[in-house]
């Protein structure tokens, strides 16, 4: 069962990357399935903080390349937050 | 390390004075803070610290600096942002309050100031990693008209050596882009010409190297060099860029009049050497760093439409200005 936290994320992945929602499965590699450039990962990251009213440091959110990495440590850090 | 300090205190006498404003987003960083007051100091640019005022006013406490005469701006300061969001809104898809996130951060707040003529460089990268640097480069200020690609440069000064400027060169990219492409090597090469005009104060003329001259092999590698050179004579008519040149045919008259038929205005006389890929840039330039005991002064970023140094995480107090010179030097020259 997907929380809405992580729907949340997954459908502002889509939205970042410009990919079909039901693309966004947590297996899927950035760089790799989404032919990324760093920049949207930085804008990945901003509208993250945004929407959930976190911090990112952008240069750990770098090392997250699967969807599935990116939703674990955007959740870590929602929990930290609370 | 005699010939650095040489040519860089000819570069001070270039910018002091010129009133150049260099932003650094990492001012609660000791060095960064020792750095910026010598350069305002010894009028040497303008110094712009962005962090958190208390924050800096500590780390200067601590270390009984005095900052009374710095600027320093806060990265959430209102009336800084409400002029930078639409800006950067133009820019992206993204939406309005992410922006605000992004612009709230320093790295990104000063790439802003850059962006928006607010400072004239930005000199980062003593805690940043360098692609961070680039990343909000790209994203922020933006490539240079007609180069798509970030690349890094170094300034090589070899003592005895007769050629190139003065016995300075400029190698390319020695740094940042692992395989360029054909497209990606012309870029190399156009940004290199402007560095190497803004730093090195002279007309810049082109190498690009390969292991062939003028076809002396049919190998691929080397179609990929010829097929560059071709783009930058086409995108920038006005540069003086030749090859593809064995090293020694770019840097040695002799040798060149020896393998070049016809006229050539780089073939011998070379000031910039534009290197087939990482490899063979980052092994020329410790090479020639060790063993002819030039110095290296970089990497130092080239290519986005304003002046932006990424330092060396180790970088010391001298590096530091070393390279606020170096940047304003290409400020100035805009």
């Amino acid at each position: 069962m997907v929380s809405e936290n992580e729907a949340k994320i997954m459908e502002i992945i889509a939205e970042v990357f410009e990919v079909q929602q039901d693309q966004v499965t947590k297996d899927k590699n950035f760089v790799d399935d989404f032919n990324a450039k760093s920049i949207k990962i930085i804008e990945m990251c901003a509208t993250l903080e945004d929407e959930f009213d976190i911090e990112i440091d952008m240069e750990d959110a770098r090392k997250n390349s699967t969807v599935g990495d990116a939703i674990d440590y955007t959740l870590g850090l929602i929990a930290a937050s609370k | 390390m005699a010939e650095k300090n040489e040519f860089i205190a000819q570069l001070k006498k270039s910018v002091y004075g010129k009133g150049v404003r260099v932003v650094f987003p990492e001012a609660e960083e000791l060095r960064i803070l020792e750095a910026a007051i010598i350069a305002q100091r010894e009028n040497l640019a303008v110094p712009i610290l962005i962090g958190n005022q208390e924050n800096v006013s500590q780390v200067a406490r601590e270390h009984n600096l005095d900052i009374s005469n710095l600027s320093i701006i806060a990265p959430d300061e209102p009336s800084y942002l409400e002029k930078y969001i639409p800006l950067q809104l133009e820019q992206s898809s993204l939406r309005e309050g992410a922006v605000r996130r992004l612009l709230k951060k320093p790295l990104f707040f000063g790439l802003m100031m850059v962006k928006a003529g607010d400072a004239d460089a930005m000199v980062g990268g003593a805690v940043y990693e360098t692609a961070s640097i680039i990343m909000g480069g790209t994203m922020v200020v933006g490539m240079k008209e007609g180069v798509s690609t970030p690349s890094s440069f170094f300034l090589m000064d070899i003592p005895g050596f007769q050629g190139g400027e003065s016995g300075k060169l400029i190698f390319a990219d020695c740094a940042v882009l692992p395989d360029p492409t054909a497209e990606e090597l012309s870029d190399i090469a156009i940004a290199s010409a402007e560095s190497a005009k803004a730093i090195l104060g002279c007309e810049s003329r082109v190498a690009m190297l390969s292991f062939s001259t003028k076809g002396s092999s049919l190998e691929p590698q080397a179609e990929k060099i010829v097929q560059a050179t071709k783009i930058v004579s086409e995108r920038r008519p006005e540069l003086l860029v030749d090859g593809e040149f064995q090293a020694d045919t770019a840097i040695v008259p002799a040798i060149a009049k020896k393998k070049v038929k016809g006229e050539s205005s780089v073939a011998g006389k070379a000031n910039v050497l534009i290197f087939p890929d990482l490899n063979s840039g980052n092994i020329a330039y410790k090479l020639v760093q060790r063993l002819a005991n030039a110095d290296a002064i970089g990497p130092l970023l080239q290519g986005f439409a304003k002046p932006i140094c990424d330092l060396s995480r180790g970088a010391t107090v001298d590096d530091i200005i070393g390279s606020i010179v170096v940047t304003a030097v290409q400020a100035i020259d805009r």
